[in-house]
């Protein structure tokens, strides 16, 4: 009977070791199935990211304050007037207003404003304060405060379409790669202005030019943008991808 | 085709391979749970029969391995994600794929029970990785490089259901994993870094732990930390 027992008691040992030997035994991640990426795409995300994308939130907060300005007495008018742009504001001044998820805007003089972004997003590396000046034309030029990497912006609001119209930065990264990025006048970035504090991430029309070159890396390209699809052409070769839509359509 | 960078594929295999395995691992585990929860249970000599209250075996010694590794909870890896930040590094990295192995969380420990409720425990855990990277253009092996995490930690342990058979309990343990990283740089030479070494502070928490048996038993806890992350099973005994 104790035999028996004992028995029993070395079953019960060899089944709950086997069983934590089966469930908690050794695991592979394989990324060879998951397919080869595409270093360019990766990049040209990384770059519209810390580079570009926040541009258009600086023309949204532009458009709406420059309209606001003209009805800025009427109350309740600038109030509908921010909800429709932003779905809600934290503040509304003469002269001051700050939208969560956009940043600050200040009225300097008549079409002069200062803009402060909200940095969530953006680390101290790059851009978030922007001087807007609107033009005789109506467009408006942007100039960077730090003058970090950009070398030429030119934003159009024309109805409830953005337009980055011209565009140019370069630098060299720590790694000691040299990067250029630039819009060609004509071929400009647009996409739809927010809308209830609905916004955009990607444009929907345009081309930008990528050059990257030095520490390894020798690439060319450039990426032209169709409504919910992105082309990177490189020479003699056309990739469709996605339009970065993992960042899809924000809403604040 | 695989657009993502880096740190995004990295975490979705993470998910995808995790998904897959766990699915079939829990319906294992309940299934054995059951089992052992609800089978006869022979009597062992010097239980008290007929009665609630059983002997209080002062020692217990356990071994269990992590359902989930703790991989991402001890941090090796990490220092892989750090490639897709940089443009050189996005494009370094899209010239390999890696294959890892993970051996999963392995633990030896010792406790004092000082009564029914209250034991305190101390423990030695394992985990080793290896990260191999291959080639997309020839498939061939380009770099390897491996982490190794020893664990010493120390845990209070209140059972606070007390059944001759079942008992359920929580813990919460503090130590150190002590982390060994060693690196090949490149297929074409055979010099290896040394083995570079850090001590990580490591904790464990578990809120709910269920031990089936008597002397000797089966555990399954679910929780948090640098043992594992997750769930754990193992088998103990009490003496």
């Amino acid at each position: 009977m104790t035999r028996n027992l004992r028995l029993s008691g070395f079953i019960n040992a060899a089944c709950l070791l086997a069983l934590a030997i089966c469930l908690s035994s050794c695991v592979m991640y394989n990324e060879e199935k998951e397919g080869k990426t595409v270093p360019a795409y990766d990049t040209f995300k990384m770059l519209y990211s810390d580079n570009v994308a926040h541009i258009f939130r600086a023309a949204e907060l532009c458009s709406f304050f420059d309209n606001y300005q003209k009805i800025r007495t009427d109350r309740d008018a600038s109030e509908a007037l921010a909800r429709g742009y932003f779905g809600s504001f934290e503040s509304l001044y003469y002269e001051m207003a700050w939208i969560p998820g956009w940043g600050t805007i200040n009225y300097i003089s008549d079409g002069v404003y200062g803009i402060n972004l909200d940095n969530m997003l953006l680390d101290s590396n790059y851009e978030t304060e922007y001087m807007a000046v609107k033009r005789e034309d109506g467009r408006f030029q942007l100039y960077q405060q730090a003058d970090l990497h950009q070398e030429e912006l030119s934003v159009s609001i024309i109805g409830k379409q953005l337009c980055i119209e011209s565009f140019s930065m370069s630098y060299t990264d720590s790694y000691g790669v040299s990067v250029r990025m630039s819009v060609e006048s004509g071929s400009g970035l647009k996409m739809p202005i927010c809308s209830g504090g609905n916004a955009y991430y990607a444009p929907e029309t345009g081309k930008i030019e990528v050059s990257l070159h030095g520490n390894g890396v020798e690439d060319d390209f450039w990426i032209e943008f169709e409504k919910g699809l992105l082309y990177l052409n490189q020479p003699g070769l056309t990739t469709t991808l996605p339009n970065m839509d993992e960042y899809g359509y924000m809403k604040y | 085709m695989q657009h993502s960078q880096k740190n995004l594929h990295l975490s979705g295999s993470f998910l995808l391979d995790i998904d897959r395995i766990m699915t079939g691992r829990f319906f294992i585990t309940g299934f054995i749970l059951l089992f052992f929860t609800c089978r006869p249970q022979a009597a062992y000599a010097g239980d008290v029969s007929g009665d609630d209250l059983y002997p209080v075996n002062k020692h217990e010694i356990t071994f269990r391995g992590s359902v989930i590794p703790a991989r991402y909870a001890f941090g090796y890896n990490y220092s892989e994600m750090n490639w897709g930040n940089n443009i050189s590094g996005i494009y370094e990295s899209s010239k390999y794929y890696s294959k890892e192995i993970s051996t999963g969380t392995w633990t030896a420990a010792y406790a004092y029970n000082f009564s029914r409720i209250l034991a305190l425990q101390g423990s030695v855990s394992y985990e080793g990785g290896w990260n191999k990277f291959y080639n997309w253009e020839t498939h061939g092996l380009a770099y390897v490089s491996s982490d190794n995490y020893i664990t010493l930690m120390g845990t209070l342990r209140v059972t606070w259901l007390n059944r001759k058979l079942v008992r359920l309990y929580s813990s919460f343990g503090m130590g150190a994993a002590v982390e060994m990283v060693r690196k090949i740089e490149s297929s074409t030479s055979p010099y290896w870094n040394p083995v570079t070494t850090n001590v990580r502070f490591a904790f464990q928490a578990c809120p709910i732990g269920i031990s089936v048996g008597k002397k000797l038993y089966g555990l399954a806890e679910a929780g948090i930390g640098h043992q594992y992350v997750g769930a754990c099973l193992g088998i103990g005994y009490r003496f």
